[in-house]
């Protein structure tokens, strides 16, 4: 069971890496142009609390999980939105692993953590 | 800016072999005996050792040392992902063989030895994951705190050079496919016949005669085309004229006109021909000279309409939405020291003009 949360805690932590790094490569454009700054430290702090719901995950906190829901879930619905729109947004093995296959996995492991957890819930009442 | 190179994409399909496997091993006990972080660390190597092996093919006629490499690597993976299973000692051998692997593709990419492509880039997204999985798996009795530091921080500087060794790789080695960040140009053979040349000039020619009535901008309004987004950071505006959408390398209805802002007024410095659809490169009658080409991986911010670079990783700012362009061409009237259907205009052309219409 906590094996499925230390595996979403290592891809959330990569998330947040790569996040880090394409918030810090907009600010350069930031000089030049004002909303990249503002997107380029938003997503720096994404970044941040990625990192800080990565631990919490591991640890098995509930508001970690609960946040790691909701951002995952907005993250893919936005990426399946712009996969599906004619702009060429997920183009590739490389968009598809990193925008698609990596929040729907941090999904199912955090969501199928609580399967279990339920299915250990009634075993354990049928036993008694 | 990262495409799937056509010598690779064939590669993408032994992936396919996974689901066979894992059909084959659920059953037996040694698997279903393996912890959960085992059994993804085993399927993400064994997954980019199958690449590895998939890429030997078409890399043993011109590339026999990056061939032998990868064998060695996709078998090394291969036995490594059996070895999960049946052994103590893996772990250690992952990690160093993971990270050796992610370093040897960051020099070769510095080096100019290898053009960063999707699936190479992907494979090191994969080893990055398995890397970080094998890292969790726990060794109780070194618990010590530089030890916890260590596995904290590892992961995510891992992370970043490969990100940025990939990007800089790629900035600093552009391929033929890649004439400027963000774009993939049209595959051309080399040199110009003189039939393509006199192809070039003449579409050069009849854009010109085309565009003359455009240098109002007034006439150009009449004839349906709109101002588009205008950004401090570029002084080149594109108006296209969406009447224009379908039509293919007309020289009378190109889809954009390009204006240079001046202290005195807009000043006509060329045309965008652009394709309807994404990968539908258009026709090249100037061969190499007439090259269209396709930006990729670009980052465009809806607030304020501009634009940066996706990371390697397909990752854009919060806010930015990653998007590709349908090929275009650009045919620049005025003089363009890059050349007249470059992707760019020239920043000291732009210059002059602007100087040449102030004084």
């Amino acid at each position: 069971m906590t094996e499925r949360l230390e595996i979403a805690s290592v891809l959330l932590k990569i998330q947040g890496t790569l996040f880090l790094i394409a918030g810090l490569t907009a600010l350069p454009f930031g000089i030049v142009e004002p909303s990249m700054r503002l997107e380029g430290l938003m997503t720096i702090l994404l970044a941040v609390a990625l990192y800080v719901l990565s631990r919490g995950v591991r640890r098995n906190r509930r508001w970690a999980m609960r946040s790691t829901k909701i951002v995952e879930l907005l993250s893919l619905l936005g990426s399946i939105l712009l996969a599906i729109l004619p702009i060429g947004a997920v183009r590739g093995p490389v968009p598809l692993l990193t925008n698609i296959l990596l929040p729907a996995a941090v999904i199912l492991l955090i969501g199928l953590r609580k399967r279990k957890d339920a299915q250990v819930g009634v075993g354990a009442v049928t036993a008694a | 800016m990262y495409d799937v190179a056509s010598e690779h994409s064939a590669a993408l399909t032994v992936l396919l072999l996974l689901l066979p496997i894992w059909l084959a091993v659920r059953w037996l006990p040694r698997y279903q005996a393996a912890s959960l972080l085992t059994r993804w660390a085993a399927w993400l190597m064994l997954a980019t050792g199958l690449l590895h092996l998939a890429l030997i093919p078409t890399h043993l006629p011109a590339e026999a040392l990056t061939a032998l490499l990868f064998l060695i690597d996709g078998l090394g993976f291969l036995v490594l992902s059996v070895a999960a299973f049946f052994t103590r000692w893996w772990r250690p051998v992952a990690g160093f063989w993971l990270s050796a692997t992610i370093l040897a593709y960051l020099l070769w990419v510095i080096a100019g030895w290898e053009t960063p492509d999707q699936v190479g880039i992907a494979c090191k997204l994969i080893e990055l994951m398995a890397l970080g999985l094998v890292m969790r798996l726990k060794v109780h009795s070194r618990h010590t705190w530089p030890r916890r530091a260590w596995r904290a921080v590892a992961l995510p500087l891992m992370t970043s050079l490969t990100t940025i060794s990939v990007f800089a790789g790629g900035l600093a080695h552009p391929d033929a496919l890649h004439a400027h960040a963000g774009a993939v140009l049209q595959p051309v053979n080399f040199q110009a016949t003189p039939e393509q040349t006199h192809a070039a000039q003449q579409l050069l020619a009849e854009t010109r005669a085309a565009l003359a009535p455009y240098q109002d901008p007034a006439v150009a309004i009449a004839a349906g085309y709109q101002r588009g987004s205008q950004s401090d950071a570029d002084s080149l505006e594109h108006w296209s004229n969406k009447a224009n959408a379908g039509v293919i390398l007309d020289p009378a209805r190109p889809q954009d006109l390009v204006y240079l802002r001046t202290p005195h007024g807009l000043v006509l410095t060329g045309a965008m021909f652009q394709m309807p659809r994404i990968g539908q490169w258009g026709p090249d009658p100037g061969g190499p000279l007439t090259q269209w080409h396709q930006h990729e991986g670009i980052c465009f911010s809806p607030f304020g309409l501009e634009f940066a670079f996706a990371t390697p990783f397909w990752t854009c700012p919060l806010g930015s939405i990653s998007v590709t362009t349908p090929p275009m061409l650009h045919v620049w009237i005025v003089a363009n020291p890059a050349g007249q259907f470059a992707a760019d205009f020239d920043p000291r052309a732009a210059r002059q003009l602007q100087k040449g219409a102030s004084s």
